[in-house]
Protein backbone atom coordinates (compact mmCIF):
# COMPACT_ATOMS: atom_id res chain seq x y z
CA UNK A 1 0.00 0.00 0.00
CA UNK A 2 1.11 3.28 -1.01
CA UNK A 3 2.03 5.70 2.23
CA UNK A 4 2.79 9.13 2.44
CA UNK A 5 6.00 10.10 4.23
CA UNK A 6 7.00 12.84 6.41
CA UNK A 7 9.42 14.69 4.08
CA UNK A 8 8.12 14.02 1.13
CA UNK A 9 4.85 15.13 2.27
CA UNK A 10 5.99 18.91 2.66
CA UNK A 11 6.56 19.07 -0.89
CA UNK A 12 4.16 19.51 -3.50
CA UNK A 13 1.59 16.09 -2.52
CA UNK A 14 1.71 13.68 -5.91
CA UNK A 15 -1.60 13.38 -6.61
CA UNK A 16 -1.85 9.83 -6.55
CA UNK A 17 -0.88 9.72 -2.41
CA UNK A 18 -3.45 10.02 0.17
CA UNK A 19 -2.81 13.24 1.92
CA UNK A 20 -0.72 12.78 5.30
CA UNK A 21 -3.47 12.33 8.04
CA UNK A 22 -1.81 14.08 11.12
CA UNK A 23 2.34 12.81 10.53
CA UNK A 24 2.22 10.16 13.82
CA UNK A 25 1.85 7.97 11.54
CA UNK A 26 5.18 8.48 9.94
CA UNK A 27 6.87 8.87 13.85
CA UNK A 28 8.05 4.75 14.27
CA UNK A 29 7.02 3.43 17.65
CA UNK A 30 10.29 3.59 19.69
CA UNK A 31 9.42 6.64 21.83
CA UNK A 32 12.41 8.13 20.75
CA UNK A 33 10.56 10.74 18.57
CA UNK A 34 12.79 9.23 15.31
CA UNK A 35 10.59 8.59 12.26
CA UNK A 36 10.64 5.55 10.16
CA UNK A 37 13.50 5.86 6.72
CA UNK A 38 12.08 6.84 4.15
CA UNK A 39 12.38 6.33 0.63
CA UNK A 40 13.42 9.63 -1.29
CA UNK A 41 15.26 8.08 -4.05
CA UNK A 42 11.64 8.66 -6.20
CA UNK A 43 11.82 12.62 -5.27
CA UNK A 44 15.28 12.46 -7.04
CA UNK A 45 13.10 12.59 -10.38
CA UNK A 46 11.05 15.88 -8.58
CA UNK A 47 11.56 18.97 -10.43
CA UNK A 48 12.29 21.09 -7.64
CA UNK A 49 14.49 18.85 -5.82
CA UNK A 50 16.56 18.37 -8.93
CA UNK A 51 16.85 22.61 -8.94
CA UNK A 52 17.99 22.64 -5.58
CA UNK A 53 20.40 20.03 -6.88
CA UNK A 54 21.99 22.06 -9.11
CA UNK A 55 21.24 25.29 -7.57
CA UNK A 56 23.21 23.70 -4.60
CA UNK A 57 26.07 22.35 -6.94
CA UNK A 58 26.72 25.20 -8.71
CA UNK A 59 27.01 27.25 -5.25
CA UNK A 60 28.99 24.69 -3.41
CA UNK A 61 26.37 23.38 -1.46
CA UNK A 62 28.11 20.26 -1.15
CA UNK A 63 30.55 21.91 1.51
CA UNK A 64 28.83 24.60 3.00
CA UNK A 65 28.48 23.80 6.91
CA UNK A 66 25.24 26.11 6.83
CA UNK A 67 23.24 27.24 4.31
CA UNK A 68 19.43 29.32 4.26
CA UNK A 69 16.84 30.11 1.75
CA UNK A 70 15.30 33.33 1.65
CA UNK A 71 12.78 35.61 -0.11
CA UNK A 72 11.85 39.17 -1.09
CA UNK A 73 8.10 38.13 0.33
CA UNK A 74 5.73 35.36 1.66
CA UNK A 75 4.78 33.18 -0.55
CA UNK A 76 7.23 32.46 -2.75
CA UNK A 77 8.46 28.85 -2.56
CA UNK A 78 11.02 29.38 0.40
CA UNK A 79 9.83 26.56 2.65
CA UNK A 80 9.42 24.08 0.13
CA UNK A 81 12.94 25.20 -1.59
CA UNK A 82 14.42 24.74 2.02
CA UNK A 83 12.98 21.29 2.60
CA UNK A 84 13.93 20.20 -1.14
CA UNK A 85 17.55 21.75 -0.09
CA UNK A 86 17.68 19.66 3.26
CA UNK A 87 16.94 16.42 1.12
CA UNK A 88 19.51 17.28 -1.58
CA UNK A 89 21.89 17.14 1.38
CA UNK A 90 20.60 14.08 3.08
CA UNK A 91 19.64 11.71 0.46
CA UNK A 92 22.13 12.95 -2.56
CA UNK A 93 25.29 13.94 -0.63
CA UNK A 94 25.00 11.84 2.08
CA UNK A 95 25.29 14.57 4.88
CA UNK A 96 24.00 14.69 8.17
CA UNK A 97 21.61 17.03 8.01
CA UNK A 98 19.35 19.51 10.22
CA UNK A 99 16.93 21.68 8.87
CA UNK A 100 15.86 24.99 10.91
CA UNK A 101 13.05 26.55 11.15
CA UNK A 102 14.07 30.12 11.30
CA UNK A 103 10.73 31.67 10.48
CA UNK A 104 9.42 32.53 13.89
CA UNK A 105 6.63 34.34 12.69
CA UNK A 106 4.80 32.16 10.53
CA UNK A 107 5.84 28.60 11.41
CA UNK A 108 4.56 26.17 9.31
CA UNK A 109 7.41 23.01 9.26
CA UNK A 110 5.88 21.44 11.71
CA UNK A 111 1.93 21.00 10.42
CA UNK A 112 3.58 20.05 6.90
CA UNK A 113 5.66 17.87 7.85
CA UNK A 114 3.47 16.57 10.31
CA UNK A 115 5.63 16.38 13.46
CA UNK A 116 4.93 17.87 16.78
CA UNK A 117 5.16 21.56 16.97
CA UNK A 118 7.01 21.47 20.02
CA UNK A 119 9.78 21.65 21.53
CA UNK A 120 11.03 23.73 18.82
CA UNK A 121 13.18 27.00 18.92
CA UNK A 122 11.45 28.96 20.75
CA UNK A 123 11.90 26.64 23.97
CA UNK A 124 15.39 26.06 23.41
CA UNK A 125 16.05 29.78 23.28
CA UNK A 126 13.90 30.16 26.49
CA UNK A 127 16.43 27.40 27.77
CA UNK A 128 12.95 25.23 28.63
CA UNK A 129 14.88 22.30 26.37
CA UNK A 130 18.13 21.70 25.20
CA UNK A 131 19.27 21.02 21.46
CA UNK A 132 18.65 17.29 21.52
CA UNK A 133 15.38 17.33 22.33
CA UNK A 134 14.63 19.73 19.87
CA UNK A 135 15.79 18.00 16.83
CA UNK A 136 13.13 15.65 15.10
CA UNK A 137 14.68 12.82 13.07
CA UNK A 138 12.52 12.32 9.69
CA UNK A 139 14.86 9.54 8.72
CA UNK A 140 19.18 8.22 9.66
CA UNK A 141 20.41 11.32 8.21
CA UNK A 142 17.77 14.66 8.09
CA UNK A 143 16.80 16.08 11.64
CA UNK A 144 14.07 19.29 11.61
CA UNK A 145 14.38 21.82 14.45
CA UNK A 146 10.88 23.74 14.51
CA UNK A 147 10.05 26.76 15.33
CA UNK A 148 8.40 25.75 18.34
CA UNK A 149 6.25 28.34 20.70
CA UNK A 150 7.58 31.82 19.76
CA UNK A 151 5.71 33.38 22.60
CA UNK A 152 6.73 36.12 24.77
CA UNK A 153 9.77 37.97 23.66
CA UNK A 154 9.55 40.17 20.24
CA UNK A 155 10.92 38.16 17.09
CA UNK A 156 13.38 41.01 16.96
CA UNK A 157 14.92 39.72 20.76
CA UNK A 158 14.77 36.24 19.30
CA UNK A 159 16.74 37.22 15.93
CA UNK A 160 19.50 38.15 18.14
CA UNK A 161 19.20 35.26 20.96
CA UNK A 162 19.43 33.39 17.78
CA UNK A 163 22.79 34.72 16.66
CA UNK A 164 24.26 35.42 20.27
CA UNK A 165 23.50 31.77 21.47
CA UNK A 166 24.96 30.51 18.48
CA UNK A 167 22.54 28.45 17.61
CA UNK A 168 23.75 27.55 14.13
CA UNK A 169 27.31 26.42 15.11
CA UNK A 170 25.72 24.39 17.85
CA UNK A 171 23.54 22.77 15.91
CA UNK A 172 26.69 22.52 13.19
CA UNK A 173 28.18 20.45 16.07
CA UNK A 174 25.30 17.90 15.70
CA UNK A 175 25.41 17.84 11.84
CA UNK A 176 27.57 18.36 8.81
CA UNK A 177 24.92 21.35 7.41
CA UNK A 178 22.47 23.30 8.70
CA UNK A 179 19.59 24.41 6.10
CA UNK A 180 17.82 26.98 7.66
CA UNK A 181 14.44 28.03 6.56
CA UNK A 182 14.58 31.64 6.78
CA UNK A 183 11.77 34.28 6.72
CA UNK A 184 11.38 37.00 3.94
CA UNK A 185 13.54 39.81 4.00
CA UNK A 186 11.27 42.78 3.16
CA UNK A 187 8.81 43.71 5.88
CA UNK A 188 10.83 43.31 8.66
CA UNK A 189 15.30 43.20 9.63
CA UNK A 190 14.29 40.11 11.30
CA UNK A 191 14.98 38.11 8.14
CA UNK A 192 18.35 40.01 7.08
CA UNK A 193 20.07 39.76 10.85
CA UNK A 194 19.57 35.84 10.83
CA UNK A 195 21.43 35.55 8.01
CA UNK A 196 24.50 36.90 9.16
CA UNK A 197 24.51 33.13 11.44
CA UNK A 198 25.13 31.28 7.66
CA UNK A 199 27.33 30.68 5.56
CA UNK A 200 25.59 31.16 2.07
CA UNK A 201 22.27 31.72 1.34
CA UNK A 202 20.29 31.57 -1.87
CA UNK A 203 16.80 33.78 -2.44
CA UNK A 204 13.83 32.13 -4.07
CA UNK A 205 12.08 34.87 -6.64
CA UNK A 206 8.83 33.17 -8.14
CA UNK A 207 7.90 33.83 -11.56
CA UNK A 208 5.49 36.48 -12.37
CA UNK A 209 4.78 37.22 -9.11
CA UNK A 210 7.73 39.03 -7.15
CA UNK A 211 8.57 42.53 -9.09
CA UNK A 212 12.56 42.55 -9.79
CA UNK A 213 12.68 46.30 -8.01
CA UNK A 214 11.29 43.87 -4.89
CA UNK A 215 14.52 41.38 -5.51
CA UNK A 216 16.82 44.43 -6.01
CA UNK A 217 15.47 45.61 -2.60
CA UNK A 218 15.73 42.73 -0.60
CA UNK A 219 19.48 41.63 -2.31
CA UNK A 220 20.31 45.38 -0.93
CA UNK A 221 19.32 44.02 3.03
CA UNK A 222 22.46 40.95 2.99
CA UNK A 223 25.77 41.60 3.04
CA UNK A 224 26.66 39.61 -0.25
CA UNK A 225 24.14 39.24 -3.40
CA UNK A 226 22.78 35.69 -3.59
CA UNK A 227 22.35 33.49 -6.29
CA UNK A 228 18.63 33.11 -7.08
CA UNK A 229 16.80 30.42 -7.89
CA UNK A 230 13.21 31.48 -9.77
CA UNK A 231 10.50 29.29 -8.74
CA UNK A 232 7.50 28.02 -10.63
CA UNK A 233 8.41 28.82 -14.18
CA UNK A 234 5.94 28.94 -16.21
CA UNK A 235 2.98 28.87 -13.87
CA UNK A 236 0.42 30.38 -15.44
CA UNK A 237 -3.41 32.06 -14.29
CA UNK A 238 -4.76 31.66 -18.03
CA UNK A 239 -7.00 28.54 -18.47
CA UNK A 240 -5.07 25.82 -20.76
CA UNK A 241 -7.79 26.09 -23.58
CA UNK A 242 -6.34 29.53 -23.79
CA UNK A 243 -2.99 29.23 -23.49
CA UNK A 244 -2.70 26.46 -26.04
CA UNK A 245 -5.12 28.63 -28.66
CA UNK A 246 -2.94 31.20 -28.55
CA UNK A 247 0.68 29.26 -28.21
CA UNK A 248 3.29 28.32 -25.19
CA UNK B 1 8.32 35.54 -25.71
CA UNK B 2 5.04 35.03 -26.59
CA UNK B 3 3.55 38.50 -26.19
CA UNK B 4 -0.19 37.69 -26.78
CA UNK B 5 -0.01 35.30 -23.81
CA UNK B 6 1.63 37.35 -21.62
CA UNK B 7 -1.44 39.82 -22.31
CA UNK B 8 -3.18 37.03 -21.28
CA UNK B 9 -1.46 36.02 -18.31
CA UNK B 10 -1.84 39.82 -17.28
CA UNK B 11 -5.23 39.55 -16.97
CA UNK B 12 -5.80 36.91 -15.61
CA UNK B 13 -3.83 37.76 -12.83
CA UNK B 14 -5.68 41.11 -12.70
CA UNK B 15 -9.29 39.74 -13.02
CA UNK B 16 -10.83 43.23 -11.83
CA UNK B 17 -9.85 44.36 -15.40
CA UNK B 18 -13.62 42.86 -16.19
CA UNK B 19 -14.83 45.89 -14.42
CA UNK B 20 -14.63 48.26 -17.18
CA UNK B 21 -16.07 45.85 -19.32
CA UNK B 22 -19.25 45.20 -17.06
CA UNK B 23 -19.64 48.93 -15.71
CA UNK B 24 -19.18 50.94 -18.52
CA UNK B 25 -22.03 49.29 -21.00
CA UNK B 26 -24.13 49.57 -18.13
CA UNK B 27 -23.37 53.24 -16.97
CA UNK B 28 -24.23 54.24 -20.95
CA UNK B 29 -27.49 52.13 -20.98
CA UNK B 30 -28.25 54.18 -17.44
CA UNK B 31 -27.57 57.25 -19.01
CA UNK B 32 -29.84 56.77 -22.40
CA UNK B 33 -32.30 55.18 -20.24
CA UNK B 34 -32.59 58.83 -18.28
CA UNK B 35 -32.46 60.59 -21.27
CA UNK B 36 -35.75 62.50 -21.43
CA UNK B 37 -38.50 60.51 -23.91
CA UNK B 38 -38.50 62.27 -27.53
CA UNK B 39 -41.68 61.99 -29.53
CA UNK B 40 -42.12 62.52 -33.09
CA UNK B 41 -44.80 63.73 -35.45
CA UNK B 42 -45.12 64.01 -39.15
CA UNK B 43 -46.60 65.36 -42.10
CA UNK B 44 -47.23 64.81 -45.65
CA UNK B 45 -47.35 67.29 -48.05
CA UNK B 46 -48.64 66.67 -51.62
CA UNK B 47 -46.63 66.99 -55.22
CA UNK B 48 -47.68 66.78 -58.58
CA UNK B 49 -46.74 68.11 -62.03
CA UNK B 50 -47.63 71.89 -62.55
CA UNK B 51 -50.75 72.93 -64.44
CA UNK B 52 -51.53 72.38 -67.33
CA UNK B 53 -48.59 69.45 -67.65
CA UNK B 54 -50.50 65.91 -66.78
CA UNK B 55 -50.22 64.71 -63.96
CA UNK B 56 -47.33 62.25 -62.59
CA UNK B 57 -49.99 60.47 -61.09
CA UNK B 58 -50.49 57.58 -63.63
CA UNK B 59 -46.91 57.50 -65.24
CA UNK B 60 -45.55 54.17 -64.96
CA UNK B 61 -42.25 54.63 -62.09
CA UNK B 62 -38.83 55.78 -63.02
CA UNK B 63 -37.29 58.85 -63.99
CA UNK B 64 -37.50 62.13 -61.58
CA UNK B 65 -40.55 61.85 -59.63
CA UNK B 66 -42.14 65.39 -58.14
CA UNK B 67 -41.66 64.28 -54.45
CA UNK B 68 -37.84 63.87 -54.62
CA UNK B 69 -37.29 67.13 -56.20
CA UNK B 70 -39.58 68.60 -53.40
CA UNK B 71 -37.47 66.70 -51.11
CA UNK B 72 -34.61 68.00 -52.39
CA UNK B 73 -35.87 72.06 -52.21
CA UNK B 74 -36.73 71.07 -48.92
CA UNK B 75 -33.45 69.84 -48.04
CA UNK B 76 -31.83 73.05 -49.07
CA UNK B 77 -34.04 75.19 -47.38
CA UNK B 78 -33.61 73.64 -44.51
CA UNK B 79 -30.05 75.37 -44.76
CA UNK B 80 -31.34 78.98 -44.89
CA UNK B 81 -31.87 81.23 -42.03
CA UNK B 82 -34.64 82.80 -43.39
CA UNK B 83 -36.56 79.49 -43.98
CA UNK B 84 -36.03 78.37 -40.62
CA UNK B 85 -36.52 81.51 -38.62
CA UNK B 86 -40.21 81.84 -40.97
CA UNK B 87 -40.63 77.96 -39.43
CA UNK B 88 -39.77 79.30 -36.09
CA UNK B 89 -42.17 81.98 -36.15
CA UNK B 90 -45.07 79.84 -36.54
CA UNK B 91 -44.24 77.77 -33.50
CA UNK B 92 -44.33 78.57 -29.83
CA UNK B 93 -40.18 79.53 -30.36
CA UNK B 94 -41.40 82.74 -31.73
CA UNK B 95 -41.43 83.94 -28.80
CA UNK B 96 -37.86 83.11 -27.59
CA UNK B 97 -36.60 84.34 -31.69
CA UNK B 98 -38.41 87.67 -30.62
CA UNK B 99 -36.48 88.16 -27.03
CA UNK B 100 -33.18 86.40 -27.38
CA UNK B 101 -29.44 88.07 -29.22
CA UNK B 102 -29.05 85.96 -32.83
CA UNK B 103 -26.46 83.76 -31.79
CA UNK B 104 -28.52 82.04 -29.46
CA UNK B 105 -31.55 82.10 -32.22
CA UNK B 106 -29.18 80.69 -34.67
CA UNK B 107 -28.07 77.91 -32.36
CA UNK B 108 -31.95 76.95 -31.33
CA UNK B 109 -32.59 77.22 -35.47
CA UNK B 110 -29.88 74.60 -36.01
CA UNK B 111 -30.94 72.63 -33.47
CA UNK B 112 -34.85 72.70 -35.07
CA UNK B 113 -32.68 71.77 -38.92
CA UNK B 114 -31.33 68.82 -37.10
CA UNK B 115 -34.43 67.13 -35.68
CA UNK B 116 -35.97 67.79 -38.80
CA UNK B 117 -36.26 64.59 -41.51
CA UNK B 118 -37.55 64.08 -44.71
CA UNK B 119 -38.17 60.78 -46.70
CA UNK B 120 -40.20 59.88 -50.13
CA UNK B 121 -42.66 57.37 -49.54
CA UNK B 122 -43.73 57.40 -52.98
CA UNK B 123 -43.45 59.70 -56.28
CA UNK B 124 -45.61 61.89 -55.30
CA UNK B 125 -45.69 62.02 -50.92
CA UNK B 126 -42.93 64.38 -49.21
CA UNK B 127 -42.97 63.24 -45.62
CA UNK B 128 -41.76 65.57 -43.01
CA UNK B 129 -40.81 63.98 -39.70
CA UNK B 130 -39.98 66.43 -36.88
CA UNK B 131 -38.41 64.79 -33.39
CA UNK B 132 -38.45 66.77 -29.85
CA UNK B 133 -38.35 66.48 -25.99
CA UNK B 134 -41.79 68.03 -26.03
CA UNK B 135 -45.29 66.43 -28.05
CA UNK B 136 -46.36 70.03 -28.60
CA UNK B 137 -43.19 71.50 -29.69
CA UNK B 138 -42.64 68.13 -32.22
CA UNK B 139 -46.24 68.69 -33.32
CA UNK B 140 -45.93 72.62 -34.54
CA UNK B 141 -42.68 71.94 -35.58
CA UNK B 142 -44.05 69.50 -38.20
CA UNK B 143 -46.90 71.78 -39.06
CA UNK B 144 -45.05 74.77 -39.26
CA UNK B 145 -42.29 73.13 -41.80
CA UNK B 146 -44.96 71.94 -44.03
CA UNK B 147 -47.14 75.32 -44.22
CA UNK B 148 -43.55 77.12 -44.69
CA UNK B 149 -42.13 75.11 -46.90
CA UNK B 150 -45.85 75.25 -49.45
CA UNK B 151 -46.45 78.69 -48.42
CA UNK B 152 -42.65 79.16 -49.79
CA UNK B 153 -42.79 77.66 -52.97
CA UNK B 154 -46.00 79.08 -53.98
CA UNK B 155 -45.12 82.59 -53.26
CA UNK B 156 -41.70 81.75 -55.27
CA UNK B 157 -43.86 80.63 -58.10
CA UNK B 158 -46.28 83.16 -58.28
CA UNK B 159 -43.84 85.70 -58.25
CA UNK B 160 -41.97 84.13 -60.76
CA UNK B 161 -44.77 83.73 -63.17
CA UNK B 162 -45.72 87.12 -62.49
CA UNK B 163 -42.54 88.09 -63.45
CA UNK B 164 -43.14 86.14 -66.83
CA UNK B 165 -45.93 87.53 -67.52
CA UNK B 166 -45.10 91.11 -67.34
CA UNK B 167 -41.93 90.45 -69.38
CA UNK B 168 -43.90 88.65 -71.89
CA UNK B 169 -46.44 91.59 -72.36
CA UNK B 170 -43.87 93.99 -72.55
CA UNK B 171 -42.25 92.20 -75.97
CA UNK B 172 -45.22 91.70 -77.36
CA UNK B 173 -46.17 95.49 -76.54
CA UNK B 174 -42.78 95.97 -78.56
CA UNK B 175 -43.62 93.40 -80.95
CA UNK B 176 -46.57 94.92 -81.92
CA UNK B 177 -45.18 98.45 -81.79
CA UNK B 178 -42.41 97.27 -84.59
CA UNK B 179 -44.92 95.47 -86.80
CA UNK B 180 -47.25 98.37 -87.07
CA UNK B 181 -44.43 101.10 -87.88
CA UNK B 182 -43.42 98.21 -90.72
CA UNK B 183 -46.78 98.21 -91.96
CA UNK B 184 -47.09 101.79 -92.07
CA UNK B 185 -43.53 101.92 -94.20
CA UNK B 186 -45.28 98.98 -96.54
CA UNK B 187 -48.30 101.48 -97.52
CA UNK B 188 -45.83 104.34 -98.27
CA UNK B 189 -43.82 102.37 -100.93
CA UNK B 190 -47.07 100.69 -101.99
CA UNK B 191 -46.64 102.56 -104.95
CA UNK B 192 -43.20 99.98 -106.17
CA UNK B 193 -44.26 97.82 -108.18
CA UNK B 194 -45.89 94.11 -106.66
CA UNK B 195 -42.68 92.07 -106.39
CA UNK B 196 -39.97 94.42 -105.91
CA UNK B 197 -37.18 93.84 -103.83
CA UNK B 198 -38.36 96.54 -100.72
CA UNK B 199 -41.66 94.43 -101.40
CA UNK B 200 -40.01 90.96 -100.54
CA UNK B 201 -37.87 92.33 -97.48
CA UNK B 202 -41.15 94.31 -95.84
CA UNK B 203 -43.07 91.25 -96.55
CA UNK B 204 -40.57 89.25 -94.75
CA UNK B 205 -40.31 91.41 -91.58
CA UNK B 206 -43.99 91.19 -91.01
CA UNK B 207 -43.77 87.51 -90.79
CA UNK B 208 -40.73 87.43 -89.02
CA UNK B 209 -42.41 89.93 -86.16
CA UNK B 210 -46.10 88.21 -85.79
CA UNK B 211 -43.97 84.95 -85.05
CA UNK B 212 -42.28 86.91 -82.13
CA UNK B 213 -45.54 87.63 -81.27
CA UNK B 214 -46.94 84.87 -81.40
CA UNK B 215 -44.23 82.69 -79.75
CA UNK B 216 -44.20 85.79 -76.63
CA UNK B 217 -47.69 85.43 -76.74
CA UNK B 218 -47.62 81.68 -76.20
CA UNK B 219 -44.95 82.01 -72.57
CA UNK B 220 -47.56 84.51 -71.51
CA UNK B 221 -50.21 82.27 -71.52
CA UNK B 222 -48.04 79.48 -69.99
CA UNK B 223 -47.18 81.69 -67.18
CA UNK B 224 -50.38 82.89 -66.72
CA UNK B 225 -51.95 78.70 -66.74
CA UNK B 226 -48.97 77.91 -64.20
CA UNK B 227 -49.89 80.77 -62.25
CA UNK B 228 -53.80 79.75 -62.33
CA UNK B 229 -52.14 76.54 -60.67
CA UNK B 230 -49.81 77.74 -58.35
CA UNK B 231 -51.52 77.31 -55.08
CA UNK B 232 -53.95 74.57 -56.22
CA UNK B 233 -53.60 71.43 -53.95
CA UNK B 234 -53.67 69.09 -56.60
CA UNK B 235 -50.21 70.39 -57.42
CA UNK B 236 -48.91 71.20 -53.87
CA UNK B 237 -50.56 71.57 -51.06
CA UNK B 238 -50.25 69.20 -47.48
CA UNK B 239 -52.20 66.38 -47.42
CA UNK B 240 -51.93 65.25 -43.42
CA UNK B 241 -51.37 68.41 -40.85
CA UNK B 242 -48.87 67.60 -38.47
CA UNK B 243 -51.04 64.80 -36.53
CA UNK B 244 -50.27 63.88 -32.47
CA UNK B 245 -46.65 63.29 -32.14
CA UNK B 246 -45.89 59.62 -30.96
CA UNK B 247 -43.16 58.90 -28.49
CA UNK B 248 -39.56 57.22 -29.95
CA UNK B 249 -39.11 53.50 -28.63
CA UNK B 250 -36.31 53.54 -26.33
CA UNK B 251 -35.09 49.98 -27.53
CA UNK B 252 -32.81 51.27 -29.79
CA UNK B 253 -30.55 53.97 -28.58
CA UNK B 254 -30.66 51.38 -25.12
CA UNK B 255 -29.16 48.96 -27.54
CA UNK B 256 -26.82 51.15 -29.25
CA UNK B 257 -25.99 53.00 -25.67
CA UNK B 258 -25.17 49.02 -24.03
CA UNK B 259 -23.16 48.42 -27.61
CA UNK B 260 -20.82 51.63 -27.34
CA UNK B 261 -20.40 50.81 -23.51
CA UNK B 262 -18.63 47.50 -24.09
CA UNK B 263 -16.88 48.91 -27.03
CA UNK B 264 -15.94 51.79 -24.38
CA UNK B 265 -15.31 49.32 -21.93
CA UNK B 266 -13.43 46.87 -24.07
CA UNK B 267 -11.02 49.76 -24.90
CA UNK B 268 -10.82 50.89 -21.66
CA UNK B 269 -10.07 47.27 -20.27
CA UNK B 270 -7.12 47.34 -23.33
CA UNK B 271 -6.13 50.58 -22.27
CA UNK B 272 -5.64 49.47 -18.72
CA UNK B 273 -3.81 45.86 -19.54
CA UNK B 274 -1.68 47.69 -21.76
CA UNK B 275 -0.67 50.12 -19.04
CA UNK B 276 -0.14 47.26 -16.02
CA UNK B 277 2.12 45.36 -19.26
CA UNK B 278 3.85 48.95 -19.36
CA UNK B 279 4.20 49.09 -15.67
CA UNK B 280 5.38 45.51 -15.00
CA UNK B 281 8.28 44.97 -13.42
CA UNK B 282 8.17 41.37 -12.40
CA UNK B 283 10.37 38.85 -12.80
CA UNK B 284 8.24 35.99 -15.51
CA UNK B 285 11.32 34.24 -16.06
CA UNK B 286 15.20 33.50 -15.56
CA UNK B 287 15.71 35.61 -19.10
CA UNK B 288 14.05 38.80 -17.04
CA UNK B 289 17.19 38.98 -14.90
CA UNK B 290 20.40 39.90 -17.10
CA UNK B 291 23.49 38.99 -16.08
CA UNK B 292 24.52 43.00 -15.75
CA UNK B 293 22.42 43.67 -13.30
CA UNK B 294 24.63 41.80 -10.89
CA UNK B 295 22.12 39.10 -10.32
CA UNK B 296 22.93 35.54 -10.90
CA UNK B 297 20.37 32.94 -11.40
CA UNK B 298 21.27 29.66 -10.17
CA UNK B 299 18.20 27.47 -10.73
CA UNK B 300 14.63 27.72 -12.38
CA UNK B 301 11.85 25.31 -11.16
CA UNK B 302 9.57 25.16 -13.45
CA UNK B 303 5.79 24.60 -12.86
CA UNK B 304 5.12 20.87 -12.79
CA UNK B 305 1.83 20.42 -14.42
CA UNK B 306 -0.25 17.37 -12.62
CA UNK B 307 0.16 14.55 -15.49
CA UNK B 308 3.41 15.05 -14.86
CA UNK B 309 3.71 14.63 -11.51
CA UNK B 310 1.09 11.39 -11.70
CA UNK B 311 3.87 9.77 -14.01
CA UNK B 312 6.59 10.72 -11.52
CA UNK B 313 5.03 9.42 -8.82
CA UNK B 314 3.32 6.16 -9.80
CA UNK B 315 6.49 4.00 -8.98
CA UNK B 316 6.47 5.39 -5.63
CA UNK B 317 7.22 2.58 -3.06
CA UNK B 318 7.26 3.32 0.79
Amino acid sequence: MKEPNGITACLPPPPNLTPHPNGASAVDGSGTGRMRPVDAAPWRSFEIVAACRSALGQIGGEQAASFGVTSAHRGEGRTTLALASALVQSQDYGRQTILLELDLERPVLAARLGIKAQPGLGELLRGESNVEDCIQFVDDRLGVVVAGDTGGPSLTVLASKVIGANLVASLQKRSEVVVADLPPLLGSDFGSRLTQALDRVALVVRSSVTPLPEVRRAVSKLPETPPLIVNDVGASKTPAWLSSLVGR
Amino acid sequence: MNVKRNYLEMFFRHRWLVIPLVLVPLVAVGVAFNQPRHYVSTTDIWSDASIPNGSTIEQTAGGPSPSSGQQALLDELLVTHQFLLAVAERTPLAHYVETHPRQQVDRALTTMANEITSQTPGPQVLSVAVKDTSPTMARAIAHAVGSEFVSEEVNKLTSRDQAVMSFQQKQMSAILQALSSTQGIGGSNAQSAAGSAAQVTMMASSTALAQEYANAQQKYDEAQADLAGVGNPSVLGLIDGAGPAQRVGRSKSLLLAGVGGVLGGLALMTLLLAFLMARDKTVWGPADIKPESGLVVVAAVERVDAAQERASFSEVKV
